[in-house]
């Protein structure tokens, strides 16, 4: 099959034609990607110029407005260059304003989006839709949300995964140096599940007025916490600390790393029906999810730690909190039935962005 | 012929102006800035020793900047580009 230049397009994009197919096939546009070293492994919808303009549509503004710029290749995110890779993904023109926050959101200096594209670490945006946007733009919030079967969830955050690989030039082994990457690079999008939370939608909890939001956060893949016979917080915490005092991650060793709480809606349930508070859930991982001093010199990040020096003053039999402070556990509920939690350590040295959400 | 964008677009590129190196031979002052990733601090040590020889100049001033994983202090670059002629390094994350 012949690709050639397909004369003038838009200023700064490149335009390619196919001249012997009308339709090209699903196969073909597979092959040609992959030969172009585009995409993530998985089949690809062509972004033809009428889909992108469809794309566009949904979510008006100037096309070749910069949402942000991201490294390691310093690309331009254009909406343009973000609709092009919207359409690759499979994603409904209904999505793009979702797909726009986040690209924008991943400018922000607070994330430090270069370091989690290039690191050794494994870590992936974390996109959660808050708000009654979730389910009128169908996202999954219960049963199954972290895993293949909804059009929403698997093609928006495929959406931001294929803007980071093609404009953040983050490929495996070049501009990411991932050892070993995780299967959530593939995609990360979920919505929270206010209807089965006891306390208020995580946005606002964290300060925002706004009906919609979304939340990005770079972490690693989720961390069962399976907990079948706790039938109080304390049991159930207990359970989810341990997951979280973990020597292995990231954020045992950043100091002023986040952690991620997916609480299960029947474990929310169970500790909130002793009157136990979000702040107290916090409260209570702070002071639970613990390692010695001594089990800290032995692996892990040692010594390349981001501690406070108040860290190193104790002995090896003090055990220290694994991030500094209560309100660095981040909380929500989201899932189906089930006696499971999720665990999500972040990165390390990045801090998550929670924006407005705002819809056409 | 089916048009189609390709994914990537355009890149922000920033000029950037070379420093020129102010003291060549014995004057050169040389420093590495170890980004703490493991064997950072042997490669870049071992190389400023090379460099050093092969110019006459001084020993290397030994920095860090303390993680892998987080921007080097600013006073820390700006010491550097204040006394020092040539810092080697690496970008870690």
């Amino acid at each position: 099959m012949a690709v050639t230049e397909a004369g003038a397009g838009p200023a700064g994009y490149e335009l390619l034609g196919l001249d012997d197919l009308t339709d090209p096939s699903p196969d073909a546009i597979f092959e040609l990607f992959e030969a172009r070293g585009w995409g993530d492994g998985l089949p690809l919808v062509l972004p033809t110029e009428q889909r992108v303009e469809r794309m566009l549509a949904a979510d008006p503004g100037d096309a070749e407005e910069a949402l942000s710029v991201l490294p390691p290749r310093n690309g331009i995110a254009t909406r343009r260059i973000v609709a092009v890779n919207a359409v690759l993904a499979g994603c409904r023109p209904e999505h793009f304003p979702v797909i726009t926050t986040a690209v924008r959101a991943l400018g922000r200096d607070e994330l430090d989006t270069k370091g989690c594209q290039a690191t050794t670490g494994p870590n992936a945006p974390l996109l959660v839709v808050h708000g009654p946007a979730a389910d009128a733009l169908g996202f999954n919030s219960g049963h199954g949300l972290f895993g293949p079967g909804n059009r929403a969830n698997a093609t928006v955050g495929r959406a931001v995964r294929l803007v980071l690989m093609h404009v953040g030039g983050a490929r495996a082994g070049h501009g990411s140096k991932s050892t070993q990457g995780q299967p959530s690079q593939y995609t990360f999008c979920i919505a929270e599940n206010a209807a089965a939370s006891p306390w208020e939608a995580y946005h606002r909890s964290r300060g925002l007025d706004a009906e919609n939001a979304i939340t990005i956060a770079f972490t690693e893949n989720p961390h069962n916490s399976n907990d079948h016979t706790s039938e109080d917080p304390v049991g159930v915490l207990t359970s989810v600390a341990s997951v979280v005092a973990t020597l292995g991650c990231n954020h045992t060793w950043a100091g002023q790393s986040e952690v991620f709480i997916v609480l299960g809606p029947e474990h929310a349930a169970t500790i909130a029906s002793a009157g136990w508070s979000r702040a107290d859930v916090q409260s209570y991982l702070y002071e639970k999810a613990r390692l010695s001093r001594g089990t800290m010199r032995v692996g892990g990040c040692s010594g390349m730690d981001s501690w406070p020096p108040w860290m190193f003053a104790f002995d090896d039999e003090q055990m220290l909190p694994v991030t500094q402070h209560p309100d660095l556990y981040r909380v929500f509920v989201a899932g189906g039935a089930g006696k499971h939690s999720a665990v999500l350590p972040s990165w390390g040295v990045t801090t998550s962005v929670t924006v407005p959400l705002d819809l056409p | 012929m089916v048009r189609f964008y390709a994914p990537d677009g355009a890149v922000d590129k920033i000029a950037l102006e070379l420093t020129p190196i102010r003291n060549r031979g014995p004057e050169l002052r040389i420093a590495v800035l170890d980004n703490r990733k493991d064997n950072a601090f042997l490669l870049l040590s071992e190389t400023a020793a090379g460099v050093a020889k092969h110019f006459g100049a001084g020993p290397a001033i030994l920095t860090d900047k303390g993680n892998a994983s987080v921007p080097a202090p600013e006073s820390l670059v700006a010491g550097l580009a204040r006394d020092i002629d040539l810092v080697l390094t690496g970008s870690a994350d």
